[in-house]
């Protein structure tokens, strides 16, 4: 057991935030960025009872936090405006830069009605720029939300959203097809993400939808918030051993890809395993010319949130050192949910001498549309 | 090569085979032999098709162990004693059968009888053989009184070591509530569980991976432990170690690396898993050390042999957690020399058999030579 990161105000300072969960306070403040015949349907009268159907906006996962999924001060919808967010977490933290993720967002592209899905997806990129990036505090950075469930339209949305000078990179949560995001059905989007520069976010939590096809668990439904949550990074191990194996990096050299929301434990027990398979298997993929550690080295970083947290500290740093590189992890807080880390936490539990690239240097070099002044 | 490791051991997963389902005719029931045997030349499977994937190599199994004839691997007790029992030295393993999938097929009747005819195959032809061979029980999970019954009707045979579950069809992990018959009889008798690893089939409601069906055996197989650990999850969540305080269970080849990963985010859910699962009393990683062992194989190939023990030591008493296995005959297995040079000697002879004696109620020490 070694010693651990510093947590001095210095040590910490300018740390960049991959992952910031955002999201509406109500319906009525999203829905106006819908176009006008999907607003008329969730927001225009109905014929019985209910006003509209706006309570119906969004679906819920059926797993939930028995006492709220957000720290008391973002009860209980998780909603913080942009003065909240830097007032409360961007500022106390000396962050220089925060990426935003719209939380809610992540199911809908496993939402079965799919242009539905696919308008609520354009309309939620639409409320971020708007919201949270244009004219607001540079240190506030975007992702691009993707309808990966029709995907020449997800390229499309890339594509529409690339220039935008504060979208930091692209986001995938659920998938609607069933198929974990190697398969060939999804190369627009990574084709697009790459053309633009910018890295591919996958957030765990996405196929926690009921009748998703693509099962937020192995082996069978969850039963407890508690279950589907701590398993929540398994569909992160799929997705990623599938572009990993798949060879999505095979034909996008330059394409890096980013997992939020599984913690860091499972990288060494997936990759060490995908490269036994593959020392056995390697026949059955022969467009996989490397390793699979050693794809995932060059292409594959992990943010920390939620960063494991035994009582002792010393013992996270241990199995961080024993799973990872250090130019392999990103900080990420999660804030403001439940369980998010603060940089100072993360630093804690980090090996010595991790935090500049952990908080900082890893960051920078995968955000590289984002102008490193301002996140050095 | 050296061995490395000189004293006792136990194997704790080895698996064995029928060559042909003609062997099970004397153990099957009148009613049934017919269908399973069919026009004396049987054509069916008795097992799931799980495998969507084949194997790339053409088979899964050492190309060694294939008996004489090109029987099936683990089909002769003659080849599992000259290339293993005797060279490893073994004092005792534990049989599994060909992972025994049986019980996931789609007729749960046809399961549960084909399951009744291999535990008493199992016992005649090979754990009264030879006193080193120990075995597993098989059940079919999907009928669980009738799993039940079968633990009742057997368990507590002196060869018969623990309850084997490999695989459910009915879309819910092993700790909900259907499946608690199953542990009340297992209690009753005295023995242990298990739970092999990739066992979830295609075809039934328990997905192979989580986030999508994977494209490639080599993505199957990498992520087939998901399934365990969803059931070892399940089992705390839904307090079945407080339910049933004497229930010990075995999880065979998930590899090792992942539990600080799992037992930490569990043990981070405390709070709100008291409250959604009221009868679940104590901190998921206490229970996991007192009612959870785990077996070796296959073990993690870390690039430095420190970051796997880094991994273990983290989490610490690790070493009170893992109990040697070779897996033979199936392509990934691990031999004495490979595990023992990538643990600490301070915990061998735990791993070796410490650590499986005090979960199966075995000696300790080898049985002195008689004079």
């Amino acid at each position: 057991v070694g010693r651990n990161g510093s947590t001095t105000a210095a040590a910490i300072a300018g740390a960049v935030d991959c992952c910031v969960h955002v999201t509406w306070a109500t319906p009525e403040g999203f829905v106006e960025y819908l176009p006008a015949a999907w607003r008329e349907q969730v927001a225009g009268p109905t014929l019985r009872g209910r006003p509209t159907l706006l309570p119906y906006l969004m679906p819920r996962s059926p797993f939930e936090h028995p006492t709220g999924a957000y720290l008391p001060e973002a009860m209980p919808t998780g909603a913080l405006t942009p003065e909240e967010l830097l007032a409360r977490h961007v500022e106390p933290h000396g962050l220089s830069r925060a990426v935003l993720c719209p939380i809610d967002g992540l199911v809908m592209p496993a939402v079965p009605s799919h242009f539905y899905a696919l308008e609520i997806v354009r309309a939620t990129n639409r409320w971020l720029a708007e919201r949270f990036l244009d004219g607001a505090d540079e240190r506030l950075a975007g992702s691009i939300l993707v309808p990966s469930h029709l995907p020449e339209e997800a390229a499309a949305e890339i594509r529409r959203w690339a220039d935008h000078p504060r979208m930091a990179q692209v986001l995938l949560g659920g998938n609607g097809l069933g198929r974990p995001f190697g398969h060939p059905l999804y190369r627009p989007i990574f084709e697009a993400a790459a053309e633009a520069g910018l890295p591919v976010a996958i957030h765990a939590g996405g196929d926690q939808l009921a009748g998703s096809t693509a099962h937020p668990a192995a082996g069978g439904l969850p039963s407890f918030y508690t279950d589907a949550s701590a398993l929540a990074g398994q569909s992160l191990q799929t997705h990623v051993s599938s572009i990993v194996v798949q060879g999505v990096f095979e034909r996008l050299r330059d394409l890096r890809v980013l997992a939020i929301g599984g913690g860091v434990g499972w990288i060494g027990w997936l990759v060490w395993r995908l490269n036994m398979e593959y020392r056995a298997k390697r026949r059955e993929t022969p467009w996989l010319e490397r390793n699979p550690s050693q794809v995932f080295r060059e292409h594959v970083r992990v943010a920390t949130y939620p960063l494991e947290a035994p009582a002792d500290p010393t013992r996270t740093a241990q199995l961080v050192r024993g799973v990872a590189l250090e130019d392999g992890l990103c900080y990420a807080s999660g804030f403001p949910s439940w369980d998010c880390d603060s940089p100072r936490e993360v630093a804690a539990r980090l090996p010595e001498g991790w935090t500049d690239a952990v908080l900082r240097e890893n960051a920078a070099a995968l955000y590289t549309n984002q102008p490193t002044e301002a996140i050095a | 090569v050296k061995r490395l490791y000189e004293g006792l051991v136990y194997d704790l997963d080895v698996h064995h085979a029928w060559d042909s389902p003609q062997e099970l005719a004397p153990y099957l029931s009148a009613e049934w032999r017919d269908h399973v045997l069919g026009n004396g030349r049987p054509t069916l499977r008795l097992q799931p098709p799980g495998l969507l994937w084949p194997h790339p190599q053409g088979t899964g199994r050492r190309a060694e162990t294939y008996p004489e004839g090109y029987k099936r691997p683990g089909s002769s007790y003659e080849l599992l004693c000259e290339q293993h029992l005797d060279p490893l030295g073994v004092e005792r393993v534990v049989l599994g059968f060909d992972i025994g999938m049986n019980g996931a097929l789609p007729n749960p009747l046809l399961a549960a009888e084909i399951v009744r005819a291999a535990n008493d195959w199992s016992i005649a032809e090979w754990l009264e053989r030879d006193p080193r061979l120990y075995g597993g029980l098989l059940v079919a999970p999907q009928v669980p009184e009738l799993a039940a019954a079968e633990v009742r009707r057997l368990g507590s045979h002196p060869k018969v070591c623990q309850v084997l579950f490999a695989a459910h069809v009915a879309g819910r992990p092993f700790g909900h509530p259907i499946y608690h018959p199953i542990y009340e009889a297992t209690v009753e008798v005295g023995l242990p569980i298990a739970f092999h690893s990739a066992g979830i089939s295609a075809g039934g409601l328990g997905q192979p991976a989580a986030g999508g069906m994977p494209g490639s055996r080599l993505e199957y197989h990498t992520l087939a432990p998901q399934a365990t650990m969803h059931d070892l999850a399940s089992m705390i969540t839904f307090g079945v170690f407080e339910r049933f305080p004497e229930l010990r269970l075995l999880i065979v080849e998930t590899g090792v690396a992942w539990v600080p990963w799992l037992l930490w985010k569990l043990d981070r859910h405390f709070d709100a898993l008291r409250r959604e699962s009221p009868w679940v009393k104590r901190v998921p990683s206490d229970t996991f050390r007192d009612h959870v062992r785990l077996t070796t194989q296959p073990l993690d190939e870390s690039e430095e042999v420190e970051q796997l023990v880094d991994v273990l030591e983290s989490f610490g008493g690790m070493e009170k957690v893992l109990c040697f296995s070779t897996d033979y005959p199936h392509w990934d297995t691990d031999t004495l020399r490979s595990v023992a040079r990538r643990l600490p000697r301070a915990w061998w002879d735990d791993i070796f058999h410490g650590n499986a004696a005090r979960h199966y109620g075995w000696p300790v020490a080898a049985p002195a030579p008689v004079a």
